[in-house]
């Protein structure tokens, strides 16, 4: 209880927005995360650079619905549902990057220490 | 019975029985109490002032005799006591008199006034500062409440809030997350600038601005998420 209250942050222990820590334990065995959308689609569709990531597929799908279906937006409502869906997911996995690279981080410092004694 | 009273009614407006008369009459009778055409009182229809009855030149040290500040605080309408001339004040404004700062809105509404709506009677003295104190200018009424404490709650309020503010920033709640991945990495993102809109970078007219290459990002899934299983 109180994990989500309030956290203490170390900021030398902590991949905080470091792009290069991510990029530094990234590990290339695993699957490759897919992209659905091609950029030209995405060009087409004229998104928005914050809405060209890995959901931009659903979106340009709910984008088609609501042209389609104007003014009755419900029709759109399960295309919004899966675009949520995704989004979520999308966190998720960015904190399991976070703890992953955080406790990769944490190997590494207590392995130096060992080379260093 | 209604018919009845309402025809009684009109009866009495149009004999001139009732001693209250409501509205201004409508046909051919016109009366003095809605439409006067000359409504200035006797003594107050000069429409040419003469000298002494103008603003007169006072020099700015002159010590006013009582028979002179008598004779000038007749002249405005004004008892001696209340009379101060504007002879020292910002600028040399001659024997025009100092009168309180207060506006129309601040006088006794329910009042038969002269002049309903900047509430004065014929006679009395005007403000040099009229136009400020008119009732479509500035309302010097006292506030309802103490400015002194509406400062206090207000800033207490808007400190209190970017305290909270500070607070969140330091002790974040939920779990951190990284960065968010995207499929193509944007050339335009690597110019760090201080502003978020420099006027001086040309985005999106160079054509290294425009440059996107593909990214690679890794995933932790075995197996390919299926949105439409949920």
């Amino acid at each position: 209880m109180g994990w989500g209250l309030s956290r203490s942050i170390d900021h030398e222990n902590e991949p905080l927005n470091k792009q290069w820590v991510f990029d530094k334990f990234e590990d290339t065995s695993r699957p490759v995360r897919e992209m659905v959308a091609t950029s030209e689609e995405m060009d087409k569709a004229a998104l928005r650079r914050e809405e060209r990531d890995y959901c931009a597929h659903m979106f340009m799908d709910i984008m088609k619905c609501r042209r389609e279906w104007f003014p009755e937006l419900y029709n759109c409502r399960p295309l919004i549902e899966k675009y949520q869906h995704c989004t979520v997911n999308d966190i998720k996995h960015r904190m399991l990057e976070y703890e992953r690279t955080k406790r990769l981080m944490a190997r590494e410092k207590q392995r130096l220490a060992l080379e260093a004694n | 019975m209604s018919i009845l009273r309402v025809g009684g009614s009109v009866f009495q407006r149009v004999v001139g029985l009732s001693k209250v008369q409501w509205c201004a009459p409508s046909t051919s009778i016109v009366s003095k109490r809605f439409y006067d055409p000359d409504p200035t009182p006797k003594g107050y229809d000069k429409s040419l002032i003469e000298d002494d009855d103008l603003v007169c030149l006072l020099k700015s040290d002159e010590v006013l005799s009582p028979e002179r500040r008598a004779t000038l605080a007749a002249k405005y309408g004004l008892i001696p006591e209340d009379y101060h001339p504007m002879n020292d004040s910002l600028f040399n404004l001659g024997d025009y008199p100092i009168l309180p700062a207060e506006s129309c809105l601040e006088r006794d509404p329910y009042y038969d006034w002269d002049d309903p709506f900047y509430r004065r009677n014929w006679g009395d003295p005007i403000s040099i500062d009229v136009d400020l104190y008119s009732p479509l200018v500035l309302d010097t009424r006292p506030l309802p409440y103490d400015p002194q404490q509406q400062r206090r709650v207000l800033f207490t309020f808007l400190f209190g809030f970017f305290f909270l503010w500070f607070l969140g920033e330091n002790y974040k709640s939920g779990l951190p997350r990284c960065p968010k991945q995207y499929p193509e990495h944007h050339v335009q993102d690597e110019i760090k600038t201080s502003m978020s809109a420099d006027p001086f970078i040309k985005r999106g007219m160079e054509p290294v601005m425009k440059e996107r290459h593909p990214v690679t990002h890794y995933t932790f899934e075995k197996f390919k998420w299926d949105a439409s299983a949920h």
